[in-house]
């Protein structure tokens, strides 16, 4: 046993060595988590940005300039009552409109209060350039306003010659929008726990699959195996490495977002997020049992592949498999059972988003994917020991 | 002493791919290649064995199953008491190997690969450090042991491949095409090197396809064809196995036969 955690140190030892002199790689792999947190932290500033705005024009009266406002009082009366602020204009709204000096303007023609004491149709003229998207909003407003004030005069016309409005209604739409910045808010916070699995599966990808088909491409696999060296110890030692490099990666990525959680204010998003560094310490100890998990699987594959970039290719599909719980939970935010805890990177996600939002966690949770990733690791690691001898790996044949 | 008893290894022929329908042919029986038919020797402690043969008559297959990363089809190994298929770890132990085209880790110095494999054949201390600065002596790197692998040239590559292979002194050292490509000088350190191990009383074996090589170091011979043993002795039997007066001449008359009955 100490024979064996002695080689196991020998070969870790070398390998440390050997990362830390690839600069190139290493500073690549530690550049991952500052961009992984540095888009989480810009495209919430950015939401912060859009949600700040939009309160700003929500706030904002709608202003219509109305030509002949004298001739239907009850329209303007109506639209004054939704908020819109009425002005009345000259006849050379059009013109306005042309030049830009207006955006848009209501033109209620001349003959308009005599055909409604008649009942006969207006043709009420809204006049805008289209081109000019920012008042897309407010003229939809302003539009619908008018047509739901048509609906009441057409019914209360019906109502008068006594006939129910439904005949002319056969159905009716009624909006409920319920997408608002504190959903998008949530999408944000939800991508969350996608990029730290992402992380844990990608950080150590180049240095599992240099350790493996790397050094078999070099050529350097067949004198390491000759040593009397247990495949045991030359699997674990690199394995450990892949792993601590893991682990380093993490903790840089949990440390700045310990930083990005202080200073972004998200509580403008109206979100519970007041996530404190010992919660993001938990998230950290979920992550470790996933990266002994993507760990050991990265090392399953390299040994398999054929080349270093037969190896990459391997790899780049293997990050899909997380990919897989991520996405159905991203778009159905609410799934959950039971069972979802025991299933790798799911029971991760779902401890991370509990973590991060604020749900009940308990010892319980994280010994269940300790138990889970440590099983799986402990196969994958097992069978790569076994199989790493073989003539198939070592010579292809 | 390493002994090889009726030793063979088949490999099942890649198959030339493309789509066969079911049921259309009948199978063909699975395409065998003999990579050693039913070899046997002894290799005494104290002599220089060299093994010669042309491309791919079988001598790396032959090594590639004396340090056991590959397993014989028949027959078996044994590294002095110890059989390499039932403990190739223990026989491991007794080996130096440098296999054919080996690759060094290229962020490590010279010296830094060597240690790390003297470690890993469970080497310390200053045991280690006296080893390595004698192999670094007498393969004349001391003007590269500090220098990181990359960029090494063929020659030099070769010497520290060679070092790492022997330096926790094993009995036994299997050295596969060691002087390929190498210019005169450091042919001539490894020559030096492999006469000191055998004053030393080790137990050294060689492949090659260079006749003035083998003819000049070894104390035994064994010619290889197609996976079998042709001739076997010191110098003046393989001459008379050969019916010629040089080394070539008579390789060529042993080996002929056999390639035209193969080809035939």
């Amino acid at each position: 046993m100490r024979e064996l955690l002695n080689k196991i140190a020998i070969v870790f030892r070398k390998e440390w060595r050997d990362a830390l002199r690839d600069n190139k790689s290493l500073r690549m792999t530690l550049l991952m988590p500052v961009y992984f947190v540095g888009v989480f932290v810009a495209s919430s500033l950015f939401i912060i940005h859009m949600s700040n705005q939009s309160k700003a024009t929500n706030n904002e009266p709608i202003k219509l300039a109305v030509v002949g406002a004298e001739q239907l009082p009850s329209l303007i009366d109506w639209l004054q009552e939704r908020g819109v602020q009425v002005d009345a204009v000259g006849d050379d709204a059009y013109q306005k409109v042309e030049t830009g000096e207006l955006g848009y303007a209501l033109v209620i023609p001349k003959d308009a209060r005599e055909k409604f004491a008649t009942g006969e149709s207006i043709e009420l003229a809204l006049v805008f350039d289209a081109t000019n998207g920012k008042l897309q909003g407010a003229i939809h407003f302003v539009r619908q306003q008018i047509w739901s004030w048509n609906g009441r005069m057409g019914s209360l016309r019906l109502l008068s010659r006594g006939i129910s409005p439904g005949i002319t209604n056969p159905v009716f739409i009624r909006d409920l929008n319920i997408a608002s910045d504190e959903k998008m808010g949530f999408f944000v916070m939800a991508s969350l726990p996608m990029l730290l699995i992402l992380t844990a599966f990608m950080a150590s990808v180049g240095f599992s699959a240099d350790m493996t088909a790397g050094e078999r491409e070099r050529r350097s696999l067949e004198s390491l195996l000759i040593t009397p060296t247990s495949s045991t110890a030359l699997v674990v030692g690199k394995w450990c490495n892949s792993f601590s490099l893991t682990l380093m990666v993490l903790l840089v990525e949990v440390t700045l977002l310990v930083g990005a959680f202080a200073y972004v204010p998200f509580k403008e998003l109206g979100l519970r997020v007041d996530v404190s560094p010992m919660e993001l310490a938990g998230v950290f100890v979920v992550l470790a049992s996933l990266a002994l998990l993507a760990t050991s699987l990265q090392f399953l594959i390299s040994l398999f592949a054929r080349s270093f970039k037969d190896a990459q290719t391997y790899m780049g599909l293997m990050v899909f498999i997380p990919m897989v719980p991520l996405f159905y939970t991203l778009f159905n935010p609410s799934a959950y059972a039971d069972w979802f805890r025991w299933v790798p990177v799911l029971g991760h996600q779902v401890l991370i988003k509990d973590l991060l939002l604020g749900g009940t966690i308990t010892a319980t949770h994280f010994a269940q994917l300790w138990l889970v990733s440590g099983v799986i690791a402990f196969a994958f690691l097992s069978y790569t020991i076994q199989q790493l001898r073989k003539p198939k790996i070592v010579y292809g044949i | 002493m390493i002994r090889v008893e009726h030793l063979s290894k088949t490999f099942a022929a890649k198959k030339s791919g493309g789509l066969k329908i079911p049921g259309l042919k009948k199978p063909a029986a699975p395409n065998i290649i003999t990579a050693l038919d039913d070899v046997s020797f002894t290799l005494n402690d104290g002599e220089i064995t060299g093994l010669l043969g042309l491309n791919g008559a079988g001598k790396s297959t032959l090594m590639r199953l004396i340090y056991g990363l590959l397993q014989p089809s028949a027959g078996d190994v044994w590294v002095n008491e110890h059989q390499v298929s039932r403990n190739p770890n223990a026989a491991r132990q007794q080996l130096g190997v440098l296999p054919d085209d080996t690759g060094l880790y290229k962020r490590l110095t010279a010296r830094e690969n060597i240690r790390y494999f003297g470690e890993l054949q469970g080497l310390q201390g200053d045991a280690m450090e006296k080893s390595i600065n004698q192999l670094i002596d007498w393969l004349g790197m001391a003007n590269i042991a500090e220098r990181r692998a990359e960029g090494f040239s063929l020659g030099e590559r070769m010497k520290t491949a060679l070092a790492r292979a022997i330096v926790h002194q094993p009995q036994h050292v299997l050295l596969d095409e060691p002087t390929n490509g190498l210019d005169v000088i450091t042919t001539r350190a490894v020559r030096r090197l492999l006469h000191e191990l055998k004053v030393q009383g080790r137990c050294v074996i060689f492949s090659s396809h260079l006749m003035h090589e083998v003819s000049g170091l070894c104390d035994r011979i064994i010619v290889i064809s197609h996976g079998k043993i042709l001739a076997d002795g010191n110098l003046e039997a393989i001459l008379d196995a050969g019916k010629s007066h040089n080394l070539e001449e008579a390789f060529v008359n042993l080996v002929q036969p056999q390639q035209e009955l193969h080809h035939a």
